[in-house]
């Protein structure tokens, strides 16, 4: 059924849009192809739309509020997030290189842009994936940031998943709001523009770091992936139904150690695995969190086992219990 | 009663109904129970064997100790709060920008407290402990399909926590 | 409450006077603690002693614990001082064992064989414990015993049993009870109640 809607007095190609968006208003629960159309439309937006806001992120009842600059200059991604409370923190993406600036303790730590990085698609499997695992359907309309939203929800068919809504700008696809929520439906975790202005104007100078790329008297920390492009030889078991592996590969990260780097993948979210060398420094073993990622570390025989991702704490055990080599 | 000693040691129990195992935790029978399911556990995961009155020993060189008394040392969690910047915004967000399909020309000025804040870049608030370095969080990001839905924003998790080490 | 909660619940109480509540915290980490220290000393009446006396240094020293770490990982670094200063008074010198300063007490995983540290007599009753433990375990309905060791050997919380068994969690904590319970009954015979030789 169709949803059908008086056009918007002042702004009368708002029928337009959403007649253009109808096709994905087709039933209350939708196939996996809507559900995989409707995610690629929300990675398309955030990849093309120039937009500025403020965000508020919610986790563990905490709320902290950033500032997000996102420019699409010809193609070409700069995005600038900077956190408006707490010490001071800025995030820069720039050709897909990723630089997160510490003041406090002058550390600016970057994530260089690999192969990996460019746009994946789903595969046929993981699109099929999204549906058996996940009910993808239509929420409410909701007015998020002064925008008319449309929310979608995809609800987990399993213990092992959260469900996540999310909040979309209908004629762009943008998304203005996002929530992690367990099976109590509380939030485990939320992302919300409390204002936003899509498809305004930005400048250059809006993305630029507060401080010059490296500034000079810090300490860069650099996360470089292997250029060895082999496979670790390690891998998951048992993963949970749905998950399928995206990423295998060893990366250098703090002290130059290798580190061997899994991810896998149900579409919707990922789970990364990584297996080291076990060092002399004390680890925290088991469960911990971190925003809406949830986090294990656990000890194999001479290596040092953490798993995290926006999956139940039983999800990440359970994956940690079955890294094995292949 | 032993059903709720056998709920308390596994963290199942709550205020008024925790209070109350904890009163019977200080009776011998109670600390019997306690002891004798904690042995299970011990056994079964081949922790080491025990020992035939390590307690009664222990109580006895325990209560020539002079009794601590340190009320109130041990960390509370600190209490959500709600940012000046958050309500700030939310009421900015009553004359927020409406979206539109064509691209429009405008070029919003960023709040005063906003650029105030931008300006004041080292700040005193301590950062939260973090779970672990935000090395794995950063490559666990580059992958996750949040980041590609939402862009930069979930990049917060491995940074609000933690001091960059 | 957790794992971790339910020991700082201990910790608080025994901060504000409660001995008995210190005692319970000793209850449940003495063999985790012993076994550690044994790798420092051999006879058993030796570890027995270094044990306690970590225990009472940790006591003395709880006003200074504030939450920051986990109560046993905090434990662990005096029972390994304990021990260190013990061998370093008598002379001897500790095991130079590798990465033993470094282990994270909650993280180790020792698959090794139970260290041949007691005399005859509770050698004898320790074995007779844990085959009484494995025998009765061996009785229970799967369902029971799945569940008892998801807990105690996984470390599964309740939620997480409910959903690897699919069962609601009132099932979960009905199913560890009676594991526990049956497996005690079992054991106490063993164990006794003469106030003087309380385990």
């Amino acid at each position: 059924m169709i949803a059908m809607r008086r056009p918007h007095p002042y702004l009368p190609w708002i029928g337009q849009a959403l007649l253009a968006a109808a096709w994905l208003v087709l039933a209350p629960t939708a196939s996996a192809d809507d559900a995989a159309a409707w995610l690629d439309r929300a990675a398309d937006a955030a990849q093309k739309q120039n937009y500025v806001g403020t965000i508020a992120y919610q986790h563990g009842g905490r709320f902290e509020t950033s500032r997000l600059v996102h420019l699409n200059d010809q193609g070409r991604e700069y995005e600038k997030l900077v956190n408006l409370d707490g010490p001071a923190r800025e995030v820069i993406r720039m050709n897909g290189e990723v630089r997160c600036y510490f003041p406090d303790t002058k550390i600016v730590r970057v994530e260089p842009r690999t192969f990996r990085n460019a746009f994946p698609s789903l595969s046929p499997q993981q699109q099929a994936a999204l549906t058996d695992f996940y009910t993808f359907r239509m929420a409410g309309r909701e007015r998020v940031a002064g925008i008319e939203t449309q929310a979608w929800v995809f609800e987990p068919k399993d213990g092992l998943r959260y469900g996540h809504k999310f909040w979309a700008d209908p004629s762009s696809g943008l998304l203005v709001k996002a929530r992690i929520f367990d099976e109590r439906n509380e939030t485990v975790e939320q992302f919300a523009f409390t204002e936003i202005a899509i498809g305004a104007k930005i400048d250059r100078e809006q993305v630029k770091p507060t401080w010059p790329v490296t500034p000079p008297d810090w300490k860069v920390r650099q996360s470089a992936p292997s250029e060895d492009a082999k496979d670790t030889g390690w891998t998951v078991m048992r993963p949970p139904p749905g998950f399928v592996k995206i990423v295998d590969g060893y990366r250098r990260l703090r002290d130059a150690r290798e580190v061997a780097h899994l991810v896998y993948s149900d579409g919707l979210v990922a789970v990364s695995v990584f297996i080291e060398p076990i060092a002399t420094a004390a680890h925290p073993f088991g469960v911990s969190r971190q925003g809406g990622i949830n986090v294990f570390v656990r000890q194999q025989d001479d290596n040092l086992v953490t798993v995290l991702g926006e999956v139940p704490i039983a999800t990440v055990r359970q994956i940690a219990h079955s890294v094995a080599r292949r | 009663m032993r059903e709720q000693i056998s709920r308390l040691m596994d963290g199942d129990l709550e205020g008024a109904e925790a209070e109350a195992a904890f009163r019977e935790l200080k009776q011998s029978e109670g600390f019997e129970h306690w002891t004798c399911y904690h042995i299970i556990g011990d056994c079964l995961r081949r922790t080491g064997a025990p020992t035939a009155g390590f307690s009664s020993r222990f109580a006895a060189r325990l209560a020539s100790e002079a009794t601590i008394l340190a009320p109130n040392t041990t960390q509370k969690p600190q209490p959500a709060r709600l940012p000046l910047a958050w309500a700030v915004a939310a009421t900015v967000a009553a004359v927020a920008v409406v979206s539109s399909v064509a691209v429009s020309m405008l070029d919003p000025q960023p709040t005063a407290l906003a650029k105030a804040r931008e300006a004041n870049v080292i700040r005193t608030a301590q950062p939260r402990p973090q779970a672990v370095s935000p090395d794995y969080l950063l490559a666990h990001q580059e992958y996750s399909p949040t980041t590609l839905i939402q862009g930069v924003g979930p990049y917060l998790r491995a940074v609000s926590a933690g001091d960059g080490r | 409450m957790g794992d971790r909660e339910i020991d700082q619940q201990l910790v608080e109480r025994a901060q504000r006077g409660d001995k008995r509540a210190f005692e319970l915290l000793v209850s449940k980490y003495q063999r985790k603690l012993g076994r550690l220290l044994s790798r420092f000393v051999r006879d058993a009446a030796e570890v027995e002693d270094v044990t306690q006396e970590a225990f009472i240094k940790a006591y003395r020293a709880l006003p200074s614990f504030r939450g920051e770490s986990a109560f046993y990982t905090w434990l662990y670094r005096i029972g390994i001082n304990t021990a260190k200063n013990y061998l370093v008074a008598l002379g001897r010198r500790a095991p130079t064992t590798t990465g033993f300063d470094n282990e994270e007490a909650e993280g180790f995983e020792d698959a090794e064989q139970l260290r041949d540290v007691s005399t005859p007599e509770s050698e004898l009753e320790g074995k007779e414990i844990a085959a009484t433990v494995n025998h009765a375990m061996d009785a229970l309905p799967a369902d029971l015993r799945t569940a008892i060791t998801l807990r105690e050997i996984e470390g599964l919380s309740y939620e997480e049993i409910a959903s690897v068994m699919n069962c609601p969690v009132g099932t979960v904590r009905s199913r560890i009870f009676r594991a526990r319970d049956a497996i005690a009954a079992e054991l106490r015979p063993l164990l006794g109640t003469e106030k003087d030789r309380r385990w």
